[in-house]
């Protein structure tokens, strides 16, 4: 095992080996070997139903692979639901971002975990503070921390959602399709949080179908295609052409 | 003299409503700063503002209205429904409902009321009554989370459940006599502390009780986030199953506690008592603006909704109005509450 680990230059923070899902007859997920190298932005392309939710719904423990085993720094682990993928610091955004829309940011934030005081109350003080740390780290303001996120706008919603991942310090972030509902702006902007997130150590995984937004920002692509693996490539060496043609013929293209 | 009735029962409200942070729309809010505009937007402060228009206009034309003793005995008639409001309110926020607070009210009167009559020692009857209530409301909690039922039907299940125990225990006929703790038992209802009766001094202890619990509590922050979004809480690891279980089992024990005064009050233990209460309970949860989608709402708005309803229905009374027509002004009054409630929204979120 360290002899495996010794062959690539950046070790993998996550290797999933042979994982295949079937939900009934249908398979989701085909006998797929997915790896996540320490420090980089790894995108993950795919038409509909290609099985990159599902793929990283396994990952978080919200699914169990009907096959399969996954490793963390080199280690094989069972993550059999949410709370071990947070234990081992792996932490997800959702699309939908699962924000109570009635609550304000703090309480958003710290989701579940308000601090207390005094043992029976939550200290509303000390969760503001927590707030505004874990968004200064992020570099963002937002005007009023009371207000509902219901009446936040979208990119900053997402931000609030980026927050509360953060607020758990992990090691591996998993972002689905965060750029789906935003504004090119707004994605922009949650696409840098990403990379300054990277330097900091972080190892992402970026689910997306919009190809051209994370060509900037993604160190390597990784495509699926009706369920299986069908190439991953550094960024800095194809097109756009390339990847596309891979999600849409599961085949490199030819160069010339 | 009724001038200062009138000062002691707006000053009531008006503490409660203090006390009630100047959130928005009422949903949580950590800065208790109070910000003039924050607190004029907020339904609380609609539904206060009406209360006041209508405690003015009722006394102009029945000035007997504002004598004290009728302040205090509208206060005393609706701080069972506010009381249990309170219970009913933790429910509604986490977006459930419960329809069986009326039946229980009855029920835990007459278990504790049937215990005295046997011989048992008074806190032991009361403990009984009120444990009995909050098992009530458990499985309602357990039959809403673990099988997945809605609400409405472990509710009312239950509803039938506890008026038909109590009708079985008392065998139809009330309750009247309550043991050897009879005189202690009656004058827990029906007796004054410095003036004011028993049942209004409960009626405002709960609803302290209940707005600490709500708004300063990480269960109270756990109900309205549920009742905001269940499966973000359920992502994030807040044991949501546990905490609805626990909102039905304290709207139990509550609407018990509620009961077992009111029998105490009346000195009755029938299953007639809270029977159908839980419809007036809800509407004054619903007209103090607690939204039924869940998430939204405070129990200071709960008392309002109770205080307009108790002094519209004593003022028909005052005014000679024929009591037949109470429903249907009560029931304009929820319909309208919700609808300003709506507009309110509206108007707010376009700008």
């Amino acid at each position: 095992m360290t002899s495996e680990v010794k062959e690539t230059s950046t070790p993998p923070i996550i290797k999933m080996v042979g994982i295949t899902k079937k939900f009934g007859g249908l398979t989701a997920v085909d006998d797929v070997d997915f790896e996540l190298r320490e420090g980089e932005i790894l995108g993950l392309v795919g038409d509909n139903a290609a099985g990159k939710s599902t793929l990283m719904k396994i990952l978080i423990g919200a699914y169990e692979a009907t096959k399969g085993q996954i490793y963390y720094r080199g280690k094989p682990v069972r993550i059999e639901d949410p709370h071990d993928a947070h234990e081992l610091g792996i932490e997800i955004i959702y699309q939908n971002l699962a924000l109570c829309d009635n609550l304000g940011v703090p309480e958003n934030v710290l989701l579940g975990r308000w601090p207390r005081k005094w043992g029976l109350f939550v200290d509303s003080a000390s969760m503001k503070n927590k707030t505004h740390s874990v968004l200064d780290r992020m570099g963002i303001e937002i005007q009023s921390l009371d207000q509902e996120v219901a009446t936040l706008s979208g990119g900053k919603r997402q931000t609030v959602a980026v927050a509360r991942a953060i607020s758990f310090d992990p090691d591996v972030l998993i972002m689905d399709e965060p750029t789906a509902n935003l504004s090119p702006e707004a994605s922009s902007h949650v696409l840098s949080l990403a990379e300054s997130l990277r330097e900091e150590g972080v190892s992402i995984v970026i689910i997306t179908h919009r190809l051209s937004e994370i060509f900037g920002v993604t160190d390597r692509i990784s495509v699926l295609r009706r369920g299986k693996l069908v190439g991953t490539v550094n960024t800095s060496e194809v097109t756009e052409d390339d990847v596309l043609e891979l999600i849409i013929s599961g085949k490199r293209r030819d160069r010339d | 003299m009724e001038r200062k009735g009138d000062y002691n029962l707006n000053n009531d409200l008006t503490e409660a409503e203090d006390l009630e942070d100047s959130s928005g729309t009422g949903g949580l809010n950590e800065s208790y700063r109070f910000t003039l505009s924050q607190f004029v937007r907020s339904y609380e402060f609609g539904i206060t503002l009406a209360f006041g228009i209508l405690f003015t206009l009722i006394g102009v034309l029945e000035p007997r209205f504002w004598r004290i003793s009728n302040l205090l005995r509208v206060a005393r008639s609706f701080s069972f429904i506010a009381a249990t409001g309170v219970g009913e309110a933790l429910v509604i926020i986490t977006g459930g409902i419960d329809l069986s607070v009326g039946s229980l009210m009855g029920f835990a009167g007459i278990l504790t009321g049937w215990l005295l009559y046997n011989g048992m020692n008074i806190w032991l009857a009361i403990l009984i009554g009120l444990l009995a209530g909050a098992m009530a409301g458990l499985l309602s909690g357990i039959l809403v989370t673990k099988a997945n039922m809605p609400p409405l039907i472990p509710t009312l299940g239950m509803l039938s459940i506890a008026y038909s125990a109590g009708l079985f225990i008392t065998q139809g006929m009330p309750i009247t006599s309550f043991g050897k703790s009879e005189d202690l038992f009656i004058s827990l209802g029906s007796g004054f502390i410095f003036g004011i009766p028993n049942p209004v001094i409960y009626m405002l202890c709960m609803v302290v009780v209940g707005w600490i619990f709500l708004r300063k509590t990480p269960l109270g922050y756990a109900l309205y986030a549920i009742g905001g979004n269940e499966e973000a809480c359920a992502l994030t690891g807040i044991n949501v199953d546990r905490v609805k279980m626990f909102a039905y089992a304290a709207s139990g024990f509550i609407a018990s506690m509620s009961g077992i005064l009111l029998t105490s009050r009346l000195s009755v233990g029938d299953a007639s008592n809270g029977r159908g209460s839980e419809l007036d309970v809800i509407a004054a949860v619903v007209i103090g603006g607690v939204s039924l989608a869940g998430g939204r709402g405070s129990v200071a708005g709960v008392l309002v909704g109770a205080a307009i309803m108790g002094v519209i229905r004593n003022a028909m009374v005052l005014l000679g109005i024929s009591s037949f027509l109470q429903g249907i002004v009560i029931g304009f009054i929820i319909i309208f509450a919700v609808l300003l409630d709506r507009i309110r929204r509206w108007l707010t979120s376009s700008d």
